[in-house]
């Protein structure tokens, strides 16, 4: 822990000289200089692990010797429930998991840290053994977990991949990979940054976040027994993410929330459905969803707009790119591409139905081409 | 297919004219066809404008060199009634087994990726995509497809050679994500989840580079000889990150990691280069049945040996690093294990830091 000690050192130094010099010392903490704790598969749990010559076996432990504005460096391999025996004996290197009380989660990140992977999530698996726990929970504000090609692999565990407490606000996660666990990803609190992460084979839904002001990202939830994405409460901007393959919908919204540029195709029912809420909809792509395209549901009245997106080839029995059952209004959906430069209708272009007294739907005028779409590829 | 008009209109010319056109038919301009959700099929589809709904269709009107761009969504048994009957559905094929058949010679790529563009078998008893020609390229780095549904994802069948196969996706596949028979294929930048085999290589020479397969029984398992894998990451697999038989193949720069067996299971055979490699956190690091040499690894977090020698034979581990220093032994290095009588393995000189690995993460 050269850096870390070093800064200690120089902490503790001036500490002595104000100290000395009759200086009243406020908060040591709050001025020493960030440094870099390593954790790796050959390191060893202690009370001073984390430098690059003594790195620490456990992400807990060096959290525990971490101070904020420090940045964890984790090596390739595996982290968790070592032994697979089902428990954790953090005496032997595994994380000091909470199992069935307080934080329920592998490890808790409870100071204002960077955790990155030296390797990336691939050849970096968080693994929870199999324990009912989320795997990693964030409740400290500013947190920043994996960065591109920096992240993590989340896995075996009977809750969340990662659980950001509700009480943070500007915590980030990116570059991550959740694979076998309930829900990928769940996001409460305020302003968070999910970028670059992807949720697949999960039991539940891919990502899940309520709260307010949040950014999704370029993710990517595919495989999901439920559904890819599900927003609750708003504002939060949604933008260039795929959901693809999931056992129900694609998205499901309710809230307040921008989507813009994200792709939803070929989930197992809605590729969007919208609960309730003022949303804007705009220059997304809505494909080959087994149900409907957009399901609006009797409380999107207020709505604002759907526009410049591409919705076809959606629901092979019903063919409704767009089913409004908001009542009693009118939703503006102009300037969508239905996949005929003729507007919605028959195949192959979607339709749009409308059903319940009052409910309707303006097409006119729609777009005669595709949209280009925004939506980058992970890989 | 106004892309595919020119050079048909050529060949017609130099027909009127009176030109051998067998002479001449290997240098048709190569066409690009076009597959979208609201594509309608047709012997004549593809052009932009009048895409087809099908990649089977799509290929029954391309030509050996063309080029087949795929848009977003859905394709298989749209309908989900099992039948794949349906307008716009595939076209399974008896001959392959397969909801697929890539019969040609012609580079299919998705305009928006695997997330975005889903091959969905349904549950047909068969591969998602079957790969019987020569010269195949299916996808390439963000420009693949997400294969899903079939007993397996993907098969380049035997006496094919010179496939490409990039980009792609192959999820909750029971038998194999990604199967290579032939010989010198080449896959890269795919991923494997939730196969029994991630990734197969049978018969000689390909080569794998920067694939992810996890959560599989076994990541990469290969038999045959001379297959080359480099930058591939196997984790959180059930049974084996590697595993091979065979002869002679070449594993440099891969990281097996946290598979719960074994991360690197030589199990027979000889001649095999083991180089440059990281192997973390698995049950056993190496066992090695077969014979090879092992140089500029980084072994150790594994939770029993870092190499297990099970061959019978001596094994250079010389250059090694085994998480210490001080070589090999007790925690926090890995020890070397030798089993059965005849089996040695030569560590020393081994390597006093970490090697680096060039091993790039898939995202």
């Amino acid at each position: 822990m050269k850096g870390h000690l070093r800064s200690v050192t120089r902490l503790w130094g001036l500490a002595l000289l104000l100290v000395g010099a009759g200086l009243v010392i406020g908060g040591p903490g709050a001025t020493a200089e960030a440094a870099t704790l390593h954790v790796r598969n050959n390191g060893q749990d202690s009370g001073t692990c984390g430098a690059a010559a003594s790195p620490c076996r456990s992400i807990s432990q060096a959290i525990a010797n971490a101070v904020a504005g420090d940045t964890l460096m984790v090596g390739p391999g595996r982290y968790g429930d070592l032994d697979g025996s089902g428990t954790f004996t953090p005496a032997t290197g595994e994380e000091a998991a909470e199992v069935n009380t307080g934080c329920d989660c592998m490890f808790r990140v409870n100071k204002t840290l960077t955790i990155l992977s030296s390797a990336g999530a691939g050849a970096t698996v968080l693994d929870a053994g199999g324990a009912p726990i989320n795997v990693v929970r964030t409740q400290i504000s500013g947190v920043v977990f994996g960065k591109a090609r920096r992240g993590f692999t989340l896995t075996n565990g009977g809750a969340e991949g990662v659980l950001v407490h509700g009480s943070t606000s500007a915590v980030t996660v990116a570059g991550n990979l959740a694979r076998g666990v309930q829900n990928g990803f769940i996001v409460l609190g305020s302003g968070h940054r999910f970028i670059g992460n992807v949720a697949s084979g999960n039991g539940g839904t891919g990502f899940a976040m309520g709260g307010s002001g949040h950014l999704a990202s370029g993710n990517l939830a595919t495989s999901n027994s439920v559904d890819g994405f599900v927003v609750n409460d708003g504002v939060h901007v949604i933008t260039g993410n795929m959901t693809s393959a999931n056992g129900r919908n694609g998205f499901f919204l309710s809230g307040e929330n921008q989507l813009t540029g994200n792709i939803a195709s070929a989930n197992g029912s809605f590729g969007l459905e919208v609960l309730w809420g003022q949303h804007v909809l705009s220059g997304n792509a809505i494909h080959g969803n087994q149900s409907v395209g957009i399901l609006l549901g009797d409380g999107t009245s207020r709505i604002s707009a759907i526009s410049q997106n591409n919705i076809f080839g959606n629901d092979p029995v019903s063919n409704c790119g767009l089913w409004n059952l908001s009542w009693p209004s009118t939703i503006s959906a102009t300037k969508n591409f239905w996949g005929a430069a003729s507007g919605p209708g028959a195949a192959p272009a979607d339709d749009v139905c409308n059903t319940g007294a009052g409910s309707s739907t303006t097409t006119a005028p729609p777009a005669t081409k595709e949209f280009k779409g925004k939506a980058k590829p992970l890989f | 297919m106004s892309t595919l008009l020119p050079g048909r209109s050529v060949l017609l010319l130099l027909a009127v004219a009176g030109l051998g056109l067998g002479a001449l038919a290997g240098a048709a301009e190569a066409a690009t066809l076009n597959v979208a959700n609201n594509g309608v099929d047709s012997g004549t589809c593809g052009a932009a404008a009048s895409p087809c709904r099908s990649i089977s269709q799509a290929i029954a009107n391309a030509s050996a060199g063309d080029r087949i761009v795929v848009g977003p969504g859905r394709y298989g048994d749209l309908d989900g009634d099992g039948a794949f009957t349906s307008a716009g559905e595939e076209a399974p094929s008896v001959a392959c087994s397969c909801m697929i058949k890539v019969d040609k010679a012609v580079t299919i790529e998705s305009r928006a990726g695997a997330g975005a563009t889903v091959l969905d078998a349904g549950g047909l008893p068969g591969t998602v995509v079957g790969i019987l020609a020569s010269g195949v390229v299916f996808g390439r780095a963000k420009k693949g497809f997400t294969l899903t549904g079939g007993i397996s994802g993907l098969v380049v069948f035997s006496g094919t050679s010179g496939v490409s196969v990039a980009g792609n996706l192959a999820t909750a596949n029971p038998n194999y994500g990604f199967y290579f028979d032939g010989s010198g294929h080449v896959g890269s930048g795919n991923a494997a989840h939730a196969s029994n085999n991630g990734f197969y290589l049978r018969d000689s020479g390909h080569t794998l580079t920067g694939n992810l397969a996890s959560g599989n029984v076994v990541g990469f398992a290969f038999e045959g000889s001379g297959h080359h894998l480099t930058g591939n990451v196997a984790s959180a697999n059930s049974a084996y990150g590697f595993s091979f038989v065979g002869s002679g193949h070449l594993l440099s720069s891969n990281v097996a990691s946290a598979n719960d067996q074994v991360g690197v299971f030589a199990q027979a055979g000889s001649g095999h280069v083991f180089s440059g490699n990281a192997v973390h956190g698995n049950g056993v690091g190496t066992a090695w049945g077969g014979t090879g040499t092992l140089s500029k690894n980084n072994l150790y977090g594994n939770v029993n040996c870092g190499m297990n020698n099970q061959s019978g034979s001596a094994i250079d581990a010389r250059n090694n690093f085994w998480g210490a220093a001080t070589g090999p032994g007790a925690d926090p290095a890995d020890n070397v294990c030798n089993f059965g009588a005849g089996s040695s393995t030569t560590t020393a000189p081994f390597s006093t830091k970490e090697s680096p690995v060039k091993s790039r993460p898939l995202f």
